[in-house]
């Protein structure tokens, strides 16, 4: 599937594996602006990755590398000028910014996005009962997006995202804005899902919460590499499969190994 | 129309309701701009050229007829750019949900066309305390017209231009529009005038309220415009919402 091209399933096509969720493949993405003596912006150069079912990915970068880019065309929301991206089953994306509908109700923002994915109304219910349990906002159910916390409006967006139990959970910075209770809870169910089979990608900025993922990403200068938490062999700043390489990935692998949770940790101190 | 479709113009309308500023303004300004100016000018009569033959007309009936698509051309103007700019950031979320590209124009076109409904029906309502149409039937339908009209330029506008810059032009437009190039008190309007929006739609409005006939050449010039902006509207907001 070439998706440079208009016209692809968002839904998608089953990858010939079976196994994988969403795969990306040599993606480019530059920013062109139709005005004079404005410069065009390269974002993404020969991107590649690969999400499994029950795996959690994350996917880190500097601020401005392209993070969002990415989520946004595996998500299928924004158009890449070249490479493949393959998804298999229903999709649930969560965007950085809650995109929301700011004078609908909870209530109504479950029952429109529900309706849109083709849920009954009691299934409508029971997603809704299940996730203002699970994430603490039952008592805001009445209350409209506006004039909600920026947290409370953020459990809106995940939700959104979740509510129609996909096998492709695409997060980006989901947990801005969460108190300390939230942000264990929504690892909880990221895990819940992970046991489900479903795959998850994840942006995030906390280097300390790399060893919850399967496999990080680290995005710069377009390329994205990838080392797989508490797997030694995985540690290395040798090219991707997009043949591409970079020096920054060395330094990005100490740190983080310096840095990292616990699986990390454990399998460093076996290497030593 | 499928669930899909009725859900989302419920919530629209629901949306709409809850934007008092909105609302204030769709009573406000059709009792402001067509009350005050029906009441600011003398008890004369105008000459003025309706359908080709310039007649004199009282000016207080002129006012409120002329002033009527000049409020609707603005209010519809800004529902619709209200719609499109508070819904557009979502709308691709709801498109990559399940709403096909049909369900969510069909959507809005929906909700948009209600809200100038509302737009039409409050200025009429204020216009015809101050004078009786001579044809009401075809005054109010070429008054949803131009409403129709400059609605569907405002989704345009909403997509292609910011908040600010957006409310400019569809606050300027109207003016220059109805106000200078469709006035009947003027004569001699340059031929490149008939291109403009309202042009079609107020000749038909301008002679239903003025004369007993009905131009069907007129009505069906406004009618073409507006089905041509739709699909221009249809396509720009098709891209604007578009995903894989």
């Amino acid at each position: 599937m070439n998706g440079a091209s208009k016209g692809d399933d968002a839904r998608g096509t089953a990858d010939s594996s079976g196994d994988t969720v969403v795969s990306a493949n040599s993606v480019e993405k530059t920013y062109d602006s139709i005005l004079p003596f404005t410069r065009s912006v390269e974002v993404l150069d020969g991107a590649t990755l690969h999400v499994e079912r029950g795996q959690v990915v994350g996917i880190m970068g500097e601020n401005g590398s392209g993070k969002s880019t990415l989520m946004g065309i595996l998500a299928g929301v924004l158009d890449h000028d070249a490479g493949e991206v393959e998804r298999a089953g229903p999709i649930g994306w969560c965007p950085q910014e809650p995109r929301l509908y700011d004078r609908l109700t909870v209530d109504e923002t479950f029952q429109l996005f529900g309706t849109a994915y083709g849920m009954s109304d009691d299934e409508i219910v029971d997603a809704r009962a299940w996730l203002t349990d699970v994430l603490d906002f039952e008592r805001f159910r009445d209350r409209q997006i506006r004039h909600l916390s920026g947290g409370n409006r953020q459990k809106v967006n995940l939700s959104v995202a979740l509510m129609h139990e996909p096998d492709l959970l695409l997060l980006d910075e989901p947990y801005t804005g969460f108190d300390w209770e939230t942000f264990l809870a929504f690892w909880d169910l990221t895990e819940e899902l992970r046991t489900r089979g479903v795959g998850v990608a994840i942006i995030s900025h906390i280097i300390n919460e790399r060893d919850r993922f399967d496999v990080v990403y680290e995005l710069h200068e377009g390329h994205l590499h990838r080392q797989e938490i508490g797997d030694d062999d995985g540690l290395s700043s040798e090219p991707t499969d997009d043949d591409v390489a970079c020096e920054r990935t060395a330094s990005f692998i100490d740190e983080a190994g310096a840095g990292s949770g616990q699986r990390a940790t454990a399998g460093q101190e076996e290497s030593e | 129309m499928n669930r899909r479709v009725t859900t989302a113009v419920r919530m629209g309308v629901r949306e709409f309701r809850r934007t008092p500023v909105l609302l204030a303004l769709l009573v406000f300004l059709p009792a402001y701009i067509i009350g005050a100016f029906v009441l600011l000018v003398p008890d004369v009569d105008v000459p003025a050229t309706i359908d080709g033959t310039r007649v004199a007309v009282p000016m207080t009936d002129f006012a409120a007829a002329f002033m009527t698509p000049v409020t609707v051309a603005i209010l519809s103007g800004i529902v619709g750019l209200f719609l499109v700019q508070t819904s557009q950031a979502a709308d691709d979320r709801l498109r990559l949900a399940g709403y096909t590209a049909t369900d969510l124009v069909v959507s809005r076109v929906g909700t948009l066309g209600l809200g100038i409904v509302v737009v039409t029906m409050a200025s009429v309502v204020v216009a015809v305390f101050a004078f009786t149409p001579e044809s009401t039937v075809p005054f109010v339908a070429a008054t949803l017209l131009v409403g129709l009209t400059y609605g569907i330029l405002g989704v345009v506008v909403g997509i292609v231009l910011g908040r600010l810059g957006g409310v400019y032009v569809m606050l300027f437009s109207p003016m220059v529009d109805v106000l200078l190039f469709q006035n009947p008190l003027a004569t001699d309007a340059p031929e490149w005038t008939k291109l403009l929006p309202s042009h079609y739609a107020t000749n038909a409005l301008f002679d239903a309220a003025f004369t007993s006939s009905i131009d069907v050449w007129d009505f069906g010039g406004a009618v073409a415009y507006t089905v041509g902006l739709l699909v221009i509207g249809v396509l720009v907001f098709y891209q604007a919402t578009d995903v894989e």
